[in-house]
């Protein structure tokens, strides 16, 4: 599995209950890991409770890994999927 | 004839009655008794007053502290003895802001724990009211999850929700936000509230295979275990598993207890100020077993010369620690008990590996020989936590008698030795002394603190007299910031800035101005007369013992070096 870009940035999707505080959690967790957001698109799904997150992320140092923080994100509470481009990471009831 | 009175029809499909709506600050009491709380630490202020106004005909015992910090710092030592929410509570603005330290420190540690904050009511939300602060922002980073309340009909159902999270799979502290409003209007309590369950992973059977295989072929292999222990009440299968396996242990500061001090093949504590012994055995394993660990800086080191001849098992509760600073041979995330017990493999021969971990604990054994006649401290905890029945819990502040602890004191019981490890806070000590007192009330709780740390929660000796906690408080006292100086000693080069703490004031009678016992020793030979009063008296007693400020704790792993190039002495 090696969905490094060529520049370090690579692409997470993240499935999650669409909660107060929910989107400003996932953030502060990418960027307190040691990524910087490049790109970022939420959508809400129909019902409206779910919605996605996708990311485009970079390490600040060759030291962190987005396997890691995709754990780290699929541990909020709300979150439930956290694909990495194609590649499945982690799955857990929301 | 009697006359029969004819039975009324009983209709099964009949309604049930709506529950009678009651105030949402009743839906908060009920719901605190439901989780089974028996005390909640806390101080009241305006935003919160409806929740005071039911607390008085609950079954909850408030305690009510002198300072929101000591709230949250107390239900830390309280979820960490009894493995249950500890629950805090404080008005909105500073009474939510002072809450934070203590969640913080809940958080770096995986304390369960649940904090109740008044908030502002909600129409005056976002317009910079009186005594209004983003409680849920500032806390988002510190927390494992948070609610604001929006409705009061929600109450049920996020108090549940926030129990059930703080304290299942890695524990952690949850925070409620009540705007004003939402505990003055009614709701109807719903009829069942079905609790959520969260649930670890399942173990992978195959990783544990593997581990197996690894265990069987190793010959110098080193039980590695940490805070997680403690949190999974994993006591029972870790010392289990040492004893199935006789594999030689080292524990972090958090792990302390886990097993025994005096267990066979415990080599003490790893890390910076960790024992020679254990530190080395851990450069020369050819197998680490890390339970409930997290590789964490002050335990590691340098990491890249970490264990560097050693094969890894990480077992871990929390899938995204496993991998996240050192990659494993095996990674098992999964609950630890059921992990550790079917760890069943025994390494073939390591009979010559014991051995040389037991002749590396006996030479490099720590000397109590101290020259002169003044109060040495690592002697003084050695003799004291001997003398102390196996009940003893202590808590420590934070400096270099909390390393002093770490490296000196005997531990018997699970959850007997609390400490502030992650976040590093001064005036822990004190509040924790009475969280744990409360959760277990049988237990011999022993403060041990530092002239710094005891200042920054010593309002907490108000607390101790009013509810008459027969806390035992080792105040060690060498008039200055005793770590500070030491690494400003080694460091920088003797810079010495900002430690001198020579105008403290006369700590037995402050203690004896709050109504607690005191007394005041500076030799040695005051030293078992004092631990004997100590342990013998039956209420609240503080011990201020002086002691040279030129001690230091050793050994020590200067920063950024590997844990093998530890100091002795200053060079």
């Amino acid at each position: 599995m090696n969905s490094q870009s060529p520049t370090g940035s690579q692409r997470l999707v993240v499935e999650y209950m669409a909660g107060e505080g929910a989107l400003v959690r996932m953030l502060g967790v990418v960027e307190r890991r040691g990524f910087v957001i490049r790109r970022s698109v939420m959508a809400e799904l129909p019902c409206g409770r779910r919605a996605t997150l996708a990311l485009t992320v970079e390490p600040r140092d060759a030291g962190r890994s987005v396997e890691t923080l995709a754990l780290q994100l699929g541990r909020l509470h709300g979150v439930g999927r956290v694909h990495q481009e194609t590649s499945f990471i982690r799955d857990q009831a929301a | 004839m009697s006359t029969a009175v004819a039975p009324k029809p009983v209709h099964l499909d009949a309604p049930v009655p709506a529950p009678e709506p009651v105030t949402g600050a009743r839906l908060v009491v009920e719901a605190l008794e439901r989780e089974g709380v028996r005390h909640i630490f806390g101080y009241p202020g305006g935003a919160i007053m409806p929740v005071y106004d039911a607390l008085v005909r609950s079954r909850l015992k408030h305690i009510l502290v002198r300072h929101e910090q000591g709230a949250a710092l107390a239900a830390d030592a309280y979820g960490r003895v009894t493995g249950e929410p500890g629950v805090c509570l404080a008005t909105s603005g500073p009474g939510a802001t002072n809450l934070v330290t203590g969640i913080a420190n809940a958080f770096l540690d995986s304390v369960p724990m649940v904090a109740i904050t008044g908030q502002v009511g909600s129409h005056l939300m976002g317009t910079d009211a009186f005594q209004e602060v983003d409680i849920f922002g500032i806390t988002l980073p510190i927390v494992k999850h948070s609610y604001v309340v929006r409705d009061p009909s929600e109450i049920p159902h996020v108090f549940a929700e926030a129990f059930a999270l703080a304290r299942s799979a890695r524990p952690g502290p949850v925070l409620i936000d009540l705007p004003k409003d939402m505990t003055v209007r009614t709701a109807a309590a719903p009829a069942t509230i079905e609790p959520p369950v969260f649930d670890l992973p399942v173990p992978d059977g195959a990783a544990i295979a593997r581990a197996n295989a690894l265990i069987a072929a190793a010959r110098a292999p080193i039980l590695y275990f940490g805070g997680g222990v403690p949190i999974a009440r994993a006591e029972g299968a870790l010392r289990g598993f040492a004893q199935r396996t006789h594999i030689p242990s080292v524990a972090t500061l958090k792990g302390l207890g886990g097993l025994p001090t005096d267990s066979p093949g415990f080599l003490g504590m790893m890390g910076m100020h960790g024992s020679r012994a254990a530190n080395i055995a851990i450069d020369e394993c050819d197998l680490l077993i890390c339970v409930g660990a997290r590789f964490d800086d002050r335990a590691t080191g340098k990491i890249d010369t970490f264990a560097p001849r050693a094969r890894i098992i990480h077992v871990d509760g929390d899938p995204a620690e496993i991998g996240k600073l050192k990659r494993p041979e095996v990674g098992i995330a999964g609950d630890l008990t059921a992990v550790l017990d079917r760890l069943t493999a025994v390494p073939a021969d390591i009979a010559d590996w014991r051995a040389r971990c037991e002749d590396y604990k006996a030479k490099w054994a720590p000397p109590y020989d101290a020259p002169g006649t003044g109060i040495y401290a690592p002697a003084m905890l050695k003799q004291l936590s001997e003398a102390a029945p196996d009940n003893l819990i202590v808590t420590c502040d934070v400096g270099q008698h909390q390393m002093w602890v770490a490296q000196h004191c005997r531990f018997s019981r699970p959850q007997a030795h609390l400490t502030s490890a992650g976040l590093g806070t001064m005036g822990y000590g004190i509040p924790a002394g009475i969280g744990a007192l409360l959760a277990d009330p049988s237990a011999t709780v022993l403060t041990v603190s530092g002239d710094g740390s005891i200042m920054m929660n010593i309002q907490e000796l108000a607390t101790i007299r009013r509810y008459r906690l027969p806390l035992k408080i080792l105040l060690l006292d060498n008039s200055q910031l005793g770590m500070v100086r030491q690494w400003q000693e080694l460091f920088f080069n003797e810079n010495f800035s900002e430690i001198d703490l020579s105008d403290n004031p006369d700590f037995a009678e402050v203690a004896r101005a709050f109504g607690i016992e005191a007394f005041t020793i500076d030799y040695r030979s005051e030293v078992p007369a004092a631990i004997e009063r100590l342990l013998t008296t039956d209420g609240p007693i503080l011990c201020h013992a002086r002691i040279d400020p030129r001690e230091n704790v050793w050994p020590l792993v200067p920063p950024n070096k590997s844990n093998i190039e530890m100091m002795e002495k200053a060079p």
